[in-house]
């Protein structure tokens, strides 16, 4: 009787333990990924100055779309996604979208030359010494890119470099627009 | 005779290091805000190099959390506080050491009550194994044996 | 060339290996001793092939061959002769490669010399570690070929994880696999034990002396690894429980407990399904250990890359699991032990309670590593347990463990009275409860140092008075003639019974490794600037930035700051805390800088070098951290003693009983 139950107990645990792992190798999600707690919540408000004087203050965007992207000059993956960035906003700027990027841990100089670099023209400005914003988003490393709807809540957040498709998918649904 | 002096050799000589040991210096900083910034940076995990907490972490975020936990505590912000700040932007990853709540529960004190459990049936065990031996009948010793057991008895009386 | 003859020894090794387990199952069916004996000759031939392959592999490092994807993934042309050797196992191919080749030697050790005195479960040990051999030769062919090319040739070598080119880092591996690999030896005689239906003693008094290398191994192994982090990451500390720590640590729990409940078996032959069951926990967890830290389940520090023998590994586990059942479900008759008679305050049952907390502990660690996984695949949430986690949750296990292990010293077998009990302990409880009164309510000490501090003081008492106590008694029985001997001299009185004296001196070794972890309560740190010139104070010390300075160690370009530390108004020492370029990386290297004393550390950490000059660094106050290093050396002391004591009634038995 004794004995049966060790043997049991034996069995519950060494499956137990294969179960975790086939788990772990095969469905889990990647160790080094870390969801987003903000999905779907309200997007936190917060004010900025962009490099070249502009007061901006994410409550002016409401009833528009919003892509929050947060950068800085020392990030490699950011230069990749520079030019994206860009294109996109030329394209969707003028159908009501609205593109803002906020550098962060980087000096302006520094800043200001990668916007020159890149040819950079949307709402660019640095984030303060805390970093205040990019900590209100969970910003987890940098390039991160978040989408804020219409209705000023965060509907999804891209870690790494964003794609063209990402943006354009997001921004058509918001505005109604079909096609490419 | 040899055996009293060594224990009181030893007792002087650990009660000497006892000693010594309590007047260890304490762990208290001269900046006592900074020890809390650490204290609560040690609990939050650092973003960036994952493998680290934010303390010992010097990625650009990992500092501005510390700098902003350090405002924070200026600002008269509890730890409890400072850390739910966190939890709220980061969920409950950022915590190095879960909450100990709902599902965590069972991390917290499943192997808590399995060596419990454990322990408690090895006393029954124990004790059934007592019962019974003590119920068996003593084998008589041999007279060998008899005056072993006395001049080994004797032996432990004389020191 | 020599690559391709170390590749073609890995293949020829698997007909060898296929070979010894054939021939070693049919010899024992057959009873025949040709095939068995042609079984030995395997084995010896393939840790023959096996050291040649890996000499192939060294030769390889040795010359810088770049066509090999392992030389030019793990060295440079740039990296010391000492660095290129130990590259070897500096990756995930070469650590199989030098595992396989440990495994081997030790089969070939066991066919040479048990081949008389374990005749009849012999051939059974042999197909047991044939068996693991050949899953490691499977991966070493297959998914993880240190000998696979690489085309075209690169010119040179992505070379060696700077972290690992540290001499701590260097013996830190192979230290921990000799670990490893000697627990599969116990873990073979007990499962050809199994197989065979003879369930005596025998295998366990065979083996204990690959029970205690093996564990002295892992304990030095786990040691040097510490002393790597506390050198190499620049954080003050030398554990984190970091996954690939924990697995480490988990085989080391269960392999103390089995070194504890062996001696049960030896002593009162109970427990043996017990220690079945540790010996098979012990090497599964060693395997599953390596599973964890190379299938990348799991995020670590060590940052492994993510490989794809994380399925085959986890199919040897399972394999080895059901094997293990089936074997212990089908003998459990002979298994059973009568129990034997006992009081409650006795050695066997401090032992008894000594296993539910180290086996307990083992637990605790594997499923706090596991448990993120548990939470997203039932909880549906990603959740971190790191360090406060384990810090708050092991530390009370670890307290009630100090407190057994004193407790162990003054509990003789079968039965203790209480009166003696109380003679014994008195004086020490009331000097630790003083302790605990005035380091908790007067100095106000955290609880966890309180109570630790206190057992291990309590622990340490009982552990020195009973070496010496064990030592000067007037009469001491000679173990080989069980006749009583007088008047020994100092020396030889430690040098008798020296199993027991090793356990002491081991225990006391624990001991001193205790106190070590006293004063991580006790630590301090800070973090500042410096302009040159500029003086700051931390603790006892004065520290002045002198300048920076530049200078080449080794392959490595290193910057430094010079701070001169001065205690009062002594100036004791120079410290180079740096920052380290190594050629191949393109991230600088964190190099601290020690001023060690026995009563504490002051370590200095080069944060960042600044633009006006000024330099920022992070110090730290380590009290007793020297203590942790020391254990090794009584453990080793101890090791030595225990080792060269030959089980008595393995010798004492004469040849023709143990072969029947």
């Amino acid at each position: 009787m004794n004995r049966k139950a060790f043997f049991i107990a034996g069995i519950v645990i060494s499956l137990g333990l294969i179960v975790i792992m086939i788990y772990g190798l095969f469905f889990a999600s990647n160790p080094n990924s870390i969801p987003s707690a903000l999905i779907d919540k309200k997007a936190k408000p917060f004010t900025a100055t962009t490099f070249f004087g502009q007061d901006i203050n994410l409550k002016m965007f409401l009833g528009k779309p919003v892509v929050l992207n947060f950068w800085a000059s020392w990030c490699v993956a950011c230069r990749a996604e520079a030019r994206i960035l860009e294109a996109a906003h030329q394209q969707y700027t003028p159908k009501g979208a609205v593109f803002i990027g906020i550098a962060i841990n980087d000096t302006t100089a520094d800043s200001l030359r990668f916007i020159a670099k890149y040819n950079k023209t949307y709402l660019l400005a640095p984030d303060d010494q805390l970093g205040t914003i990019s900590l209100d988003y969970g910003v987890t490393a940098v390039p991160e890119t978040f989408f804020i709807d219409k209705q000023g809540f965060i509907r999804d957040k891209v870690l790494g470099s964003v794609h063209f498709t990402k943006i354009r998918d997001f921004l058509n649904e918001q505005l109604e627009i079909s096609g490419n | 005779m040899q055996k009293n002096h060594l224990s009181k050799g030893l007792i002087l000589f650990l009660g000497c290091l006892f000693i010594a040991s309590v007047f260890l210096p304490k762990g208290l900083m001269a900046d006592e805000l900074e020890d809390q910034v650490r204290k609560i940076a040690h609990q939050l995990r650092c973003p960036t190099c994952q493998a680290l907490s934010v303390k010992e972490s010097e990625a650009g975020l990992a500092v501005n959390m510390k700098n902003t936990i350090r405002q924070m505590l200026i600002q008269g912000k509890s730890e409890d506080e400072i850390l739910k700040f966190f939890e709220d932007r980061y969920g409950e990853w950022i915590l190095r050491s879960p909450r100990k709540s709902g599902f965590n529960l069972l991390l917290w004190f499943l192997p808590g009550a399995l060596i419990l459990g454990a322990c408690l049936v090895l006393l029954f065990y124990m004790k059934n194994r007592f019962k019974k031996s003590s119920r068996e009948k003593p084998i008589p010793l041999s007279d060998q044996e008899k005056e072993l057991v006395e001049r080994k008895i004797r032996e432990i009386t004389r020191d | 060339m020599f690559v391709d003859i170390g590749y073609y020894c890995l293949l020829a090794a698997i007909v060898l290996t296929l070979h010894s387990i054939i021939a070693s199952l049919a010899g024992a069916g057959r009873n025949s001793l040709n095939l068995i004996k042609s079984a030995r000759f395997s084995v010896v031939g393939s840790f023959i092939l096996i050291a040649v392959s890996y000499l192939a592999l060294s030769y390889a490092f040795a010359v810088d061959d770049f066509s090999v994807r392992f030389v030019a993934d793990h060295s440079s042309t740039d990296l010391p002769m000492f660095y290129k050797l130990t590259a070897v196992w500096g990756g995930m191919e070469g650590s199989l490669l030098f595992w396989e080749a440990v495994l081997v030697m030790f089969s070939g050790i066991v066919v040479l010399r048990y081949s008389k005195s374990n005749k009849d479960i012999l051939p059974f040990v042999i197909f047991t570690l044939g068996v693991i051999s050949l899953f490691l030769l499977f991966l070493l062919i297959g998914w993880s070929n240190p000998f696979a090319r690489v085309f075209p040739v690169p010119l040179e070598g992505r070379g060696l994880n700077p972290l690992l080119q540290n001499p701590g880092m260097v013996f830190h591996p192979p230290s921990l696999y000799l670990g490893y690999v000697g627990y599969s030896v116990p873990f073979a005689f007990a499962m050809a034990a199994l197989i065979k239906g003879k369930l005596n003693n025998e295998w366990i008094l065979t083996t204990r002396r690959w029970s205690l290398f093996s564990w002295f191994f892992l304990t030095a192994g786990m040691l040097l690894g510490g002393e790597w982090a506390y050198m190499e990451l620049g954080w003050g500390g030398y554990w984190a429980w970091d996954p690939v720590e924990n697995a480490s640590l988990m085989p080391w729990l269960t392999g103390t407990a089995f070194l504890h409940s062996v001696i049960v078996q030896e002593k009162r032959n109970s427990l043996k399904i017990w220690n079945m069951l540790l010996i098979i926990g012990t090497f599964t967890l060693s395997i599953l250990g390596t599973f964890i830290t190379r299938s990348g389940v799991l995020n670590s520090v060590h940052a492994f890359s993510k490989s794809p023998i994380g399925p085959a590994f986890l199919v040897f586990i399972a394999f080895i699991m059901v094997v293990a059942h089936g074997l212990l479900f089908y003998r459990q008759a002979i298994l059973s032990s009568k129990a034997q008679k006992a009081g409650i305050l006795s050695r066997e049952n401090s032992f008894l309670l000594n296993n539910i907390f180290f086996v307990g502990m083992a637990f605790t660690v594997l499923y706090g590593t596991i448990f993120p996984l548990l939470a997203e695949g039932l909880a549906d949430k990603k959740i971190s347990i790191q360090a406060p986690f384990f810090n708050s949750i092991m530390t009370p296990l670890a307290i009630l463990t100090v407190f057994l292990l004193g407790m162990s010293q003054v509990l003789g077998w079968k039965k203790t009275s209480m009166d003696m009990l109380k003679k014994n302990t008195w004086v020490v409880t009331l000097l630790t409860l003083i302790f605990m009164v005035v380091s908790g309510f007067i100095e106000a000490v955290p609880w966890q140092m309180t109570f630790l501090g206190g057992m291990t003081f309590f622990a340490g008492y009982l552990v020195i008075r009973e070496f010496f106590f064990s030592i000067l008694k007037k009469k001491h029985i000679d173990p080989k003639t069980q006749s009583e001997k007088k008047s020994l001299t100092f020396f030889k009185k430690v040098w008798t019974d020296r199993r027991r004296r090793g356990g002491i001196v081991i225990h006391f070794g624990m001991i001193v490794f205790l106190v070590g972890v006293c004063g991580n309560f006790f630590a301090q740190e800070t973090s500042f600037s410096a302009y040159p010139g500029e003086t700051t104070a931390f603790g006892d010390y004065s520290m002045t930035f002198k300048h920076t300075m530049q200078f080449q160690e080794l392959n490595a370009k290193r910057v430094a700051a010079r701070f001169e530390i001065k205690k009062g108004d002594r100036v004791i020492n120079t410290l180079l805390p740096a920052k380290a370029y190594y050629p191949t990386s393109p991230e600088p290297m964190t190099e601290v800088a020690i001023h060690r004393s026995v009563a504490e550390d002051l370590y200095l950490s080069l944060s960042t070098i600044n633009k006006d000059g000024s330099v920022t660094v992070n110090a730290y106050i380590n009290p007793l951290i020297n203590f942790v290093w020391a254990s090794m050396l009584f453990v080793t002391i101890g090791m030595v003693f225990s080792i060269s004591h030959k089980s008595l009634q393995l010798k004492k038995k004469p040849i023709s009983t143990r072969v029947s």
